[in-house]
C-alpha cells in the first residue's frame, strides 16, 4: 500500500505518498461514535418511560393516626410481599384524619376495589399471643387484603384501626352471635368447639334497637361443617364456681378464655338444617342453658309487647320469663315506672316490655307482628290475662304469665298504645310467703342481742357497785332502827293491855261461835269453806308459777339496777328513815292504846250482836256466799289461761324500754321521798290517831243507839245481795272469758307505744309531782285517808293481790323465754364459730403461702422478665441498629 | 510532542508543512499519509476528533443523570430496605455528622464529573473560537482531565466491594442500584471524550480553519 521509503534522511523530510484519506462513512464527515450517545439517551429514555409506566397506582387510604408510618420507607403488603411503598402522609383539611398515600404495583390495582381493607401492622400483645413481632425491628408496615375478584377499582381506602381477624380469602363460615348482655367483649375471642379453637369473634356491636349485642364471628374452614340449625353457642366465663353434691368445684378455662372470654358451641341434638353465611344464633350464658334451649328454636323474630301493672312488680327484673300456659314464650325486656293520678291519690303502675318469640307459640317463625295480635286477641277473648306469678316457692323471683284468670273483665288488646301494643292485665294472686318470712325475718333482724348482751354485762356491773354501795350497806341499819321502834311500840303498856280486851272480846266471840254452833252455820260454813277450798287450789295452781315469776322479776330487777337503782336505794333508804321518824312520833306510840279502847267497845258490838238474831241471818248470808264460792272456783279454772295470756302481755312488756321507765320510777320515788319528809307528812300519825279517836267515837255511838237492830236489817239485806252476787258470779266465768279475750286482744296490741305513752306520762307525774302543788298534797292526803280506807278496803275485796300475783306469774314465764333463748345462744355461738373455722380455712388455702399463689406469682414473675428483656432489647436496637451489624 | 514555546506567537508543525507520527514521533512532510517508520496513518490533525468528543460527553451527561436520579445503593437491613441516591447519600451523610466523608462523596460523586463535563466542553468549544491567550493552561487542563478520568470509578469501586463484602443475608445486605452501572458509564464514557480530544487543535488558534 505505502512505499517502503529509503534510510530517512533527517535533513529533510522525505516526499510523502499522498493519497486521499479514505472516507467510508455514510455520513460523509459525521463520525460513527456519534451512535453512542444516540444509543445512551435511548437506552435512559427507554429506562425513564419503563419506571414511568411501571409507577404504580397511587392510593390514599385514611388512618386515624399514621403512627410509626414514615414516607418513603414504610412498605405496602399484600399477603406480606411489598407492593408498594408510601409516599406520604398528610391530614385531612379538618385535621381529623391523616391520609397516607402509597403507590402500589399495577398488577394489584384493579383487585383494590370497596372490599379492599388496610390497616397498620403494628407489634400486638393479646391474650393469645404476641403478633407483628417483625414490625419491632423493620418498623411498622401497612397490609392489604382483598378479595380476588376484580371490582371498581378505587383510590381512596378507609384505614382499619385494627387488623380484620378473617382475611377476605380465608375460607369459613361467618356467622353472627346474639347476646342482650355481652361478656365476650373483646374481640378476637377464640371460638372452640370441644375445646378446639376452631374460629374467632370480632368486635361486638349493639344492633340498630339497641336492645342486643351482635358479635361477628368466623369459624374456619373445615369446621364450618359442624355448624347447623341445632348448634347453640354459649359464654365461656373465666372460671366458675360451683358448690354441689361433689364438694367445691372450681372449673377455670385457658388463660386466653380467663382473659378475653371466649365462646364455645356444640350440637346437643342431631339433626338440623346446615345454615347460610351470615346466620345468627343466640349466645347462651352458659353450657347449661345452652343445653335448655338445646330444642327450642331459634328465633329471629321478635315483637314487644307492653303490659301495665299496678303496683310494685318487685322480683321481676329484665330477662325474666313470660310464660304462656307454662310454656317459655319469650322474655321481659325492660321495666319502667310511671305515675298515675286518680283524683286525689298518686299510683304507680309498672310498665313492662315483654319480648315475645312468635315461633314459640307455634307460629310462622316469619309470622308478621299482626299475625302475633291476632293470635293474642283470640286469647284474650278467652280470659287469657297477663298476670305475675311467682318464679319458685323459694325466691322472690317474679314471672309473667300469661294465664287464663275466670271472671275476667272483659278486654282487648290495645293494638293503638304506645310505644307497643298493650296487653290487658289481670290482679296478680302472689301468695305472701316472702312477705311473710320476711317479716319473722325482719323481726328476728330487730332482737338486739348485741345491745341485751351488753345491758346483761352492764346490768352485773351495776349489782356489783349497788351491792358495794354505802347506801345498800345503810339500809339493814335503817331497817334495825325501824324494828327498834316498832319494838318500843309492841312494849306499850297499852300494847300490853290488849291481850286482855282481845280475851274479852274473844269470849264474846265464843259465845256467839256457840251459838253459830248450835244453828246450822257451821255445817254451812264448812260448805262454804269447801268451796273456797277448790277455789284455792285453782289459785294455788296459779300461783305454782310465782316462783319463776320471782325468777324473772329478779332478772328484771337487775335489769332495773342496771338503771339509777342506787339512786333509788337511797330513795328508799331516805323513805324508811322517813317512815322510822313518822313512827316514832308519840301518836303512833298513843295508838295501841285507841286500839285497845276500839277493841274494847267492838266486844260490846258482838254482845249485842249476840244477842240479836243476826248470826241465824249470817248464816243464811254465808250460804249465800258459799254458793257464789263455787261460781268463784269454776272462774277460778279460767285462770291459768288467762295468766297465760297475760305471760304474753308479760313478755312483751319485758322487750319494752324499762330502764326508761325506772327512771321515771326513781324520779317519781325522789318526788315521794321528798314529800314524805314534808312537815305534812310527819303530822300524818297524828292525823291517823285523830281518825282512830273519831272511829272510836263513831263505835261508841254505834254502841249506843240501836245500831246492832239496824245491822241485822242490814245483815239480812247483805244476805239478799249476797244471794244475787252468788247469781250474778255464775256468769263470771263468761266474764273470765271475755277478761282473756281482753287480754288476748291487749297481746295483740302495739305495747310499745303504750309503754312509751306511760314512760311520757310517769314524766309528766314526775314534773307533776315536783311542782309546789304536789308539795301540798300530803295536807290534802290527810282528809283523804278516810276515803282511801275505804277504798282500801274495796280493793281488798277486789282481788287485787292476786292479779298482782298472776301478772308476776306471765313475768315469769316471759323471762323463762327469753332464759331458754338464751341457752340457744352458746349453740349458735359454737355454729358461727365453726363457719368461721372453715372460711378461715377456705381464705387460708388461698393465702399467702399457697401452692396456687406461689405458682401464679412465679409465672408472673417470669412473664414480667421476658418483657423486661424484650423492652430492653428493642431499646438497644432502636439506639445502636449498627450493633446489628457488628454484632454488639 | 509540542514545544511549549513563550512566544508570542506560536509556530506549529502544521504551518511549518510537517506532520509528526502521534505512534512514533517521526516527522513527515504534511500530506503524508502512513509513518514511514511504524507505518501508522498520519493525520495533522484528527479531523473528527471534536465530534467524537462532543458524541462522548453527551452519551456521558445522558449516563449521569440516571446515575443521579436512580438509587446508588440498596441497603437492606432487617428486612428494611433504603435506597439511596449519589446526592441522597451526601445529605444523609452530612445529617449523620460526617461532613468529611460527605464531602469526599460530593467532591468525587458531583464536582469531579460536572467539572469534567464542563472543562471538556470548554476545551471542545475553545479550540473553534477565535485565539486567545493562554494556550498553555488550556494544555494543563486538558492533561489534568485526562488524569483524573482513571480515579472517577472512585464510587463505582465503592460499590462494587461494598456489594462484595456486605452479603449477610438478612441482617445486612447491599446491592448496587441501576446508577451505579449509569455512574460507571458516565465515566468511561467521560474518559473516552477526554481521549477523543485531539490537544493538537488547542494550539490551531491562529488558523481559524480547524474543524
Amino acid at each position: 500500500m505505502t512505499d517502503r521509503p529509503d534510510p530517512p534522511d533527517y535533513s529533510e523530510p522525505p516526499e510523502m505518498d499522498v493519497r486521499e484519506n479514505r472516507r467510508w462513512s455514510p455520513f460523509g464527515r459525521v463520525s460513527i461514535i456519534w451512535i453512542v450517545p444516540v444509543l445512551a439517551l435511548i437506552v435512559a429514555l427507554a429506562v425513564a418511560w419503563q419506571s414511568f409506566a411501571q409507577r404504580g397506582t397511587r392510593i390514599e387510604i385514611e388512618f386515624t393516626n399514621a403512627a410509626g408510618v414514615t414516607p418513603g420507607e414504610t412498605s405496602v403488603r399484600y399477603r406480606d410481599v411489598v407492593i408498594g411503598h408510601v409516599e406520604d402522609v398528610e391530614f385531612t383539611p379538618d385535621l381529623t384524619k391523616v391520609i397516607v398515600s402509597a403507590r402500589v404495583d399495577r398488577t394489584v390495582g384493579p383487585f383494590l376495589d370497596s372490599d379492599a381493607k388496610f390497616w397498620v401492622v403494628r407489634p400486638q400483645v393479646s391474650a393469645e399471643g404476641v403478633t407483628g413481632l417483625s414490625t419491632v425491628l423493620s418498623g411498622v408496615y401497612i397490609t392489604g387484603a382483598w378479595d380476588t375478584d376484580a371490582g371498581v377499582a378505587q383510590t381512596r381506602f378507609q384505614g382499619l384501626d385494627n387488623p380484620p381477624l378473617v382475611d377476605p380469602n380465608e375460607q369459613g363460615t361467618r356467622i353472627q352471635l346474639r347476646t342482650s348482655g355481652s361478656k365476650v367483649t373483646s374481640s378476637g375471642s377464640p371460638i372452640y368447639f370441644r375445646g378446639v379453637k376452631v374460629g374467632r369473634t370480632e368486635e361486638p356491636q349493639l344492633d340498630e334497637t339497641g336492645s342486643a349485642v351482635l358479635i361477628d364471628a368466623f369459624i374456619e374452614a373445615p369446621h364450618n361443617q359442624l355448624l347447623s340449625t341445632a348448634t347453640r353457642f354459649w359464654d365461656l366465663s373465666a372460671f366458675s364456681v360451683s358448690f354441689g353434691t361433689g364438694g367445691l368445684r372450681l372449673d377455670v378455662g385457658s388463660f386466653a378464655t380467663l382473659v378475653g372470654g371466649g365462646v364455645s358451641f356444640n350440637s346437643f341434638v342431631s339433626g338440623g338444617a346446615p345454615i347460610e353465611a351470615g346466620h345468627v344464633y343466640d349466645l347462651y350464658p352458659g353450657e347449661t342453658a345452652a343445653r335448655d334451649n338445646a330444642f327450642s328454636p331459634v328465633s329471629t323474630n321478635t315483637m314487644s309487647l307492653l303490659a301495665v301493672f299496678e303496683g310494685g312488680v318487685q322480683g321481676l327484673e329484665a330477662g325474666s320469663a313470660v310464660e304462656y300456659e307454662g310454656l317459655k314464650i319469650g322474655e321481659v325486656e325492660g321495666l319502667s315506672a310511671y305515675m298515675v293520678e286518680d283524683g286525689d291519690t298518686v299510683g304507680v303502675r309498672q310498665r313492662v316490655v315483654l319480648q315475645i318469640e312468635p315461633e314459640r307459640l307455634g307460629l310462622d317463625p316469619g309470622a308478621s307482628e299482626d299475625d302475633v295480635l291476632d293470635f293474642f286477641d283470640t286469647v284474650v277473648e278467652n280470659g287469657v290475662r297477663a298476670r305475675l306469678a311467682k318464679a319458685s316457692l323459694i325466691t322472690s323471683a317474679l314471672i309473667v304469665e300469661l294465664a287464663r284468670v275466670p271472671d275476667a273483665a272483659p278486654a282487648t288488646v290495645d293494638r293503638d298504645a304506645e310505644p307497643y301494643p298493650e296487653l290487658p292485665t289481670a290482679t296478680s294472686s302472689i301468695p305472701n310467703l316472702d312477705a311473710t318470712l320476711e317479716g319473722v325475718m325482719r323481726r328476728v333482724n330487730r332482737l338486739k342481742i348485741e345491745d341485751f348482751i351488753q345491758q346483761a354485762i352492764d346490768t352485773m356491773a351495776s349489782i356489783e357497785s349497788l351491792a358495794r354501795d354505802p347506801d345498800t350497806r345503810a339500809v339493814p341499819a335503817s331497817f334495825n332502827s325501824l324494828l327498834g321502834d316498832a319494838r318500843a311500840i309492841v312494849g306499850s303498856d297499852a300494847a300490853k293491855a290488849l291481850p286482855q280486851d282481845l280475851s274479852g272480846a274473844i269470849s264474846a266471840l265464843r259465845q256467839t261461835v256457840d251459838e253459830i254452833n248450835s244453828s246450822g252455820v257451821v255445817a254451812q260454813l264448812d260448805e262454804t269453806l269447801k268451796g273456797a277450798y277448790s277455789a284455792a287450789d285453782t289459785l294455788t295452781s296459779a300461783a305454782n308459777v310465782v316462783p319463776g315469776l320471782v325468777d324473772d322479776l329478779e332478772a328484771l330487777t337487775k335489769k332495773l339496777q342496771a338503771v339509777e337503782i342506787e339512786a333509788m336505794v337511797a330513795s328508799a333508804t331516805r323513805v324508811l328513815d322517813n317512815a322510822d321518824a313518822v313512827i316514832s312520833t308519840e301518836a303512833m306510840r298513843a295508838l295501841p292504846g285507841e286500839l285497845s279502847a276500839t277493841v274494847e267497845q267492838l266486844r260490846g258490838i258482838v254482845a249485842s250482836v249476840n244477842d240479836s238474831g243476826l248470826v241465824t241471818r249470817i248464816g243464811s248470808t254465808v250460804d249465800s256466799a258459799g254458793s257464789a264460792a263455787t261460781s268463784i272456783t269454776t272462774a277460778a279454772a279460767n285462770v291459768p289461761e288467762l295468766v297465760d295470756d297475760l305471760r304474753g302481755v308479760a313478755q312483751k312488756v319485758q322487750a319494752l324500754q324499762v330502764e326508761a321507765l325506772v327512771a321515771s320510777v326513781d324520779r317519781v320515788l325522789n318526788s315521794a321521798d321528798t314529800i314524805l319528809s314534808t312537815e305534812a307528812t310527819q303530822a300524818l300519825p297524828a292525823e291517823i290517831d285523830a281518825t282512830l279517836s273519831a272511829l272510836r267515837e263513831t263505835v261508841e255511838q254505834v254502841n249506843r243507839d240501836n245500831l246492832v237492830a239496824q245491822l241485822t236489817a242490814t245483815v239480812q239485806a247483805a244476805g239478799e245481795a249476797a244471794a244475787n252476787i252468788s247469781e250474778g258470779s255464775k256468769d263470771l266465768p263468761q266474764v273470765m272469758e271475755d277478761i282473756r279475750a281482753v287480754a288476748a286482744k291487749v297481746d295483740g296490741l302495739p305495747i310499745e307505744e303504750v309503754v312509751n305513752s306511760a314512760n311520757r306520762l310517769i314524766e309528766d307525774i314526775d314534773r307533776v309531782v315536783g311542782t309546789e302543788a304536789a308539795r301540798e298534797l300530803p295536807a290534802s292526803l290527810n282528809g283523804a285517808l278516810d276515803q282511801l280506807r275505804t277504798i282500801l278496803a274495796q280493793l281488798n275485796e277486789g282481788g287485787a293481790v292476786e292479779n298482782v300475783n298472776e301478772t308476776l306469774a306471765s313475768v315469769q314465764g316471759a323471762s323463762r323465754s327469753v332464759q331458754e333463748a338464751a341457752q340457744n345462744l352458746p349453740e349458735l355461738t359454737r355454729r358461727i364459730d365453726t363457719l368461721v373455722g372453715r372460711a378461715s380455712a377456705l381464705v387460708s388455702a388461698y393465702g399467702e403461702r399457697s401452692d396456687f399463689n406461689a405458682d401464679a406469682r412465679s409465672a408472673l414473675r417470669d412473664i414480667r422478665d421476658a418483657a423486661r428483656s424484650i423492652s430492653a432489647l428493642a431499646r438497644a436496637i432502636e439506639r445502636h441498629p449498627n450493633s446489628l451489624l457488628f454484632g454488639r | 510532542m509540542e514545544n511549549a514555546g513563550r512566544r508570542p506567537h506560536i509556530l506549529t508543525a502544521r504551518e511549518a508543512g510537517l506532520v509528526a507520527c502521534t505512534a512514533c514521533g517521526r516527522v513527515h512532510r504534511a500530506g503524508a499519509v502512513r509513518c514511514r517508520r511504524c507505518d501508522a496513518p498520519l493525520s495533522s490533525r484528527d479531523e473528527t476528533s471534536l465530534q467524537r468528543v462532543w458524541a462522548w460527553l453527551i452519551a456521558g451527561m445522558i449516563a449521569y443523570v440516571p446515575a443521579n436520579v436512580y438509587p446508588m445503593l440498596v441497603t437492606t437491613t432487617l428486612g428494611t430496605e433504603m435506597k439511596n441516591t449519589v446526592v441522597g447519600g451526601v445529605f444523609e451523610l452530612i445529617h449523620h455528622g460526617s461532613v468529611g466523608v460527605a464531602l469526599i462523596v460530593f467532591v468525587a460523586s458531583v464536582i469531579i464529573p460536572v467539572g469534567k463535563f464542563v472543562a471538556i466542553a470548554f476545551l471542545a468549544v475553545i479550540v473553534t473560537r477565535r485565539p486567545r491567550p493562554g494556550h498553555h493552561g488550556r494544555q494543563i487542563l486538558y492533561d489534568i482531565v485526562e488524569f483524573i478520568g482513571r480515579w472517577s470509578m472512585l464510587d463505582v469501586f465503592v460499590v462494587a466491594i461494598l456489594s462484595a463484602l456486605v452479603q449477610f443475608d438478612f441482617v445486612a445486605k447491599i446491592h448496587p442500584g441501576i446508577a451505579a452501572v449509569s455512574f460507571a458509564l458516565s465515566v468511561v464514557f467521560t474518559m473516552l471524550a477526554a481521549q477523543s480530544f485531539d490537544p493538537r487543535l488547542i494550539w490551531d488558534n491562529t488558523e481559524p480553519e480547524a474543524t
